[in-house]
């Protein structure tokens, strides 16, 4: 398959202060850890993880919103991962790989009309044009995401949660990117309204020819778009295959456990659910050589302790971080 | 404004009696700030030798002073004065601190900490003798009244805006803006520099007391502006010798004009804050 | 066999709130029932009224709000129409809540420990030398590790899922009867998710305790509640046992709602979207609040709500249900 964007071996650390450290002393939170993988055209990619996984940071470097501190990243065949953050809007492919937010009220200016919201990346990177042209490319992407005219012209304090996803939907698809991002597009959103707005993003990627990667914590709501699934722990991979491959036979001991915990109408009780223990471990200065989650696994042998498991083939393109799987 | 606006307006206006009342004074002062001289009974700087230092009177309401001037003429005639000091010191500490808080928010480093050391240069000195300073150093004007006003307020507005921008650096319409293609400085002068200015508005109209009751007191001790010019500051300076002897309308009026001028901004700032946050509105 | 009384009866219950753009009917009648030990869930979307609902039974509603009508019936006393005195005798003892936001529901400067103990000394009649320890248990009961150390944290010390079972130990301190958890793990990650509402069903099984679950998800409610209480805009329009609901809903609304929950087994064209959006809740409404965007609409259907006996214990809100 042609392959879109490339992450190789990308880490990020953050300098942290320590209390209790000797003077002068460094530490860094590794946020992300060693990542790799490649989406290709057309593909949605999903990529799960909870809280302190390092989704939402390694989100940012694969659009440029922040520098990686390791590894490369191609998009197109073009390195875009040299190009510092703070100067990548002057690039080609800043038009390319775009993004919709989480929270529909953070992630619109309060003081722009819906209007502007969706004018603004046509302005900044589009085409130039007249008045009566950007009115009437703003209303095509209004229809396209089903988005009522009417409303082009509102605040965002007058527009419900679904309509404000809307808008940023049309920011986001204005300027025709190859590689969108979602984070978390439906979270904050009901659940009659979900199922509208995941249709549409559907929809869009087949008829804008696009490839996602669809950040969620919601493994429910990955199974339905995604063809492939990254599942991250504490900065690192630690699974990735088909979704099919990924929800119906995980290999790894943190997915299991997952995939064990997502409540389920119909399921027959919790007795089956696989119990973590503990907190996870801390991102600070961890070791190199012991497995992320050796601690809260319910498995773990010694070997976990002194040698980092990586990703390991079980069959074509099913890849686990574990010794054990 | 939009209609929606306009009803918002009328609501938060008609809500509190106090908002309403604040608002009243307010347009009543602008109207006396901007009439004044046409409204006034006499000419404020006409000395009448023949009825020096009366008591309020029919034809004199509040009196006249020692150079037989009617009172009344001379604080409405002053309003102006001490409305423009006011407003223009305000509007310069507000334009200069926010743009510089904004800045310091948004870029830190060597930027904030520039920013943040003349802050608190400044907060260090007791303020009013701190423009009491720069008023002597640079000599007697309104300009340099205004311009001493202006100093020593800006730290609040610097500190404000670099709170506000700070917070707003990481939301989500900031993050988008630059996957649009803004450039950093269209960032902080488009997205976040707008919507760091409500929170300061009501710090503003508070401000607008204190500017006041500063070019008063700067009058007073006889820097700033300078008799026979009206103002406040100058008329209660004047009047304040003649208090001993009885003849207590020359102060007082003046005074009363201060207080109210003061006190109708300190109301305003509430009313504004509700007029502004848009999370107030339905 | 007689059946027992249930616990907590809520009958008719309708609650209004006054705003500058009108009264805005959040609760129109509402009516179901808890019984002693039972977990009862209710589900709903944002502005179908489950948290008000859920505030209205504490008697903690927004000074803006008014309880127009009905009764809330706790262990034989009307909470209604309870003094505040008698009520800030119960709530804690014997009725108690959990919130959605659990660092934000604890005092940010007062130590997790003593905000137990503060609960401890008002309801639980523990003497203040015993206090500490009893404390300490119950941060250990909630399967705290070191709570002898972590009865000094503040709460922005601790994880959200600490946090949360630190409001747990809070709420279950004088062992209340009833605990109203309203979305209490909205907001953690799936596997604290899974950890707290476990412990949630050891603890109310333990201490035979009932339990009112206040959700928008779901499977949530599936998996942990034996009733299901499913309310729209401010009406209850199916109340059923869990597997029933499930098997067969009988209320159009309940069913979408049902069919647009993603799980698996359910591709993205199966998902059923529900058209429309809610009704205003401040203008004149129609007598089902559902029916401007039910596709089962009949001219009938503008007739006062009927409440329909499907089963032993299930009932529906509809003049055709499924």
């Amino acid at each position: 398959m042609d392959t879109l964007l490339e992450v190789a071996s990308v880490s990020k650390r953050f300098p942290v202060a320590v209390k209790g450290a000797p003077r002068g002393s460094e530490h860094f939170l590794q946020a992300v850890d060693d990542v790799s993988f490649s989406i290709g055209r057309g593909e949605c990619v999903g990529l799960v993880g909870e809280s302190g996984c390092g989704k939402s940071t390694l989100v940012k470097l694969i659009t440029r919103l922040s520098d990686t501190s390791d590894g490369r990243i191609w998009f197109d065949g073009h390195d875009i991962g040299t190009v510092p953050a703070d100067r990548f809007a002057r690039m080609p492919q800043r038009a390319l790989i775009q993004m919709v937010f989480q929270d529909p009220t953070d992630s619109l200016n309060p003081r722009f009309t819906a209007f502007d919201t969706i004018a603004d990346p046509i302005r900044r990177l589009g085409p130039r044009g007249g008045a009566g042209e950007m009115t009437e490319r703003v209303n095509a992407l209004a229809d396209m995401v089903g988005l009522p005219r009417e409303l082009l012209g509102r605040y965002p304090h007058q527009l419900s949660g679904g309509q404000k996803q809307r808008v940023g939907i049309a920011r986001a698809v204005a300027l025709e990117p190859r590689l969108l991002v979602l984070d978390e597009p439906t979270s904050a959103l009901d659940v009659s309204v979900q199922a509208v707005i995941l249709k549409l993003l559907e929809r869009l990627r087949r008829r804008l020819s696009m490839s996602y990667l669809f950040v969620s914590h919601d493994l429910n709501v990955v199974r339905l778009l995604a063809d492939r699934v990254l599942v991250m722990y504490l900065g690192r991979i630690v699974e990735m295959g088909t979704v099919n491959e990924v929800f119906e036979r995980p290999r790894h001991p943190y997915t299991r456990a997952l995939l064990s915990c997502v409540p389920e109408p119909g399921a027959a009780g919790t007795g089956g659910r696989i119990r973590l223990s503990g907190e996870p471990r801390s991102p600070i200065d961890p070791d190199p050589n012991v497995c992320r989650f050796y601690g809260r696994c319910p498995h773990g042998v010694e070997r976990c302790a002194r040698e980092m498991p990586l990703l390991r083939s079980f069959g074509g393109a099913h890849l686990s971080a574990c010794h054990l799987a | 404004m939009t209609a929606a606006a306009l009803r918002h307006a009328r609501y938060v206006v008609t809500e509190n009696p106090i908002t309403l009342v604040a608002f009243s004074m307010l347009l009543m002062l602008l109207l006396v700030a901007l009439l004044g001289p046409a409204l006034a009974p006499y000419d404020p700087l006409k000395s009448d030798t023949a009825s020096t230092l009366k008591p309020p009177s029919a034809r004199h309401w509040f009196g006249t002073d020692q150079l037989g001037r009617d009172m009344l003429s001379r604080v409405m005639v002053a309003t102006r004065l001490d409305m423009v000091i006011a407003f223009s010191a305000v509007a310069l500490s507000f334009a200069a601190g926010s743009l510089a808080g904004a800045c310091a928010g948004v870029f830190g480093g060597w930027t904030e900490r520039i920013v943040s050391r003349i802050s608190d240069t400044i907060m260090a000195f007791p303020l009013f003798v701190l423009a009491m300073g720069i008023v002597a150093a640079l000599g007697n004007s309104v300009f340099n009244v205004i311009l001493a006003t202006a100093i020593i307020n800006l730290p609040f507005y610097a500190r404000m805006a670099r709170a506000e921008s700070n917070v707003r650096r990481e939301a989500g319409f900031v993050e988008a803006a630059r996957l649009s293609g803004n450039g950093t400085m269209r960032v902080l002068a488009v997205h976040i520099y707008p919507n760091c200015l409500p929170p300061m508005m009501v710090q503003a109209s508070l401000n607008l007391g204190w500017a006041m009751l500063n070019a008063a007191g700067l009058a007073f001790i006889g820097l700033g502006v300078r008799p026979p010019t009206p103002e406040w500051g100058i008329l209660v300076a004047e009047g304040a010798s003649f208090i001993l002897s009885g003849e207590w309308w020359i102060a007082l009026f003046p005074g009363l004009a201060l207080m109210l001028a003061v006190f109708c901004f300190n109301l305003m700032g509430d009313g504004l804050r509700d007029l502004i946050d848009p999370r107030r509105r339905t | 066999m007689t059946v027992a009384a249930p616990l907590l009866s809520v009958e008719n219950l309708s609650v209004e709130f006054r705003t500058r753009d009108g009264l805005v009917k959040a609760l129109d009648r509402v009516s179901f029932d808890i019984r002693r030990g039972e977990t009862v869930g209710v589900v709903g979307e944002s502005g179908s009224g489950k948290s008000v609902t859920a505030f209205a039974i504490m008697r903690i509603l927004d000074p803006a709000a008014r309880i127009a009508g009905g009764r809330v019936a706790f262990d034989g006393v009307d909470l209604v129409a309870a003094r505040e005195s008698e009520l800030e005798a119960r709530r804690g003892r014997d009725l108690s809540m959990i919130f959605q936001n659990p660092r934000t529901a604890l005092n940010p400067i007062r130590q997790v420990g003593r905000q137990i103990g503060d609960v401890l000394l008002r309801h639980g009649g523990v003497k203040r030398g015993e206090v500490r320890s009893r404390a300490v248990e119950l941060l250990a009961q909630v399967q705290i590790p070191d709570p002898e150390r972590r009865y000094w944290a503040y709460p922005f010390e601790l994880s959200g899922g600490m946090c949360q079972r630190v409001m747990i130990a809070l709420a279950l301190a004088c062992g209340p009867a009833l605990l109203v958890a309203d979305e209490p793990t909205t907001g953690l990650d799936v596997t604290t998710q899974a950890a707290i509402m476990d412990l949630i069903d050891e603890l109310a099984r333990a201490k035979q305790m009932a339990t009112l679950l206040i959700t928008h998800d779901l499977g949530l409610a599936a998996l942990h509640c034996e009733r299901i209480v499913v309310m729209h805009a401010g009406h209850v329009v199916e109340s059923a046992p869990t597997a029933e609901l499930f098997a067969s809903p009988r209320h159009p609304y309940a069913a979408k709602l049902i069919a647009a929950t993603p799980g698996p087994g359910v591709s993205l064209d199966e998902l059923a979207a529900i058209p429309g959006g809610l009704p205003d809740l401040r203008g004149e409404l129609p007598a089902c609040r559902y029916s401007r965007r039910c596709e089962r609409y009949a001219p009938f259907c503008d007739e006062p709500l009927p409440l329909q006996e499907m089963g032993p214990r299930h009932t529906v809100a509809c003049w055709k249900p499924l």
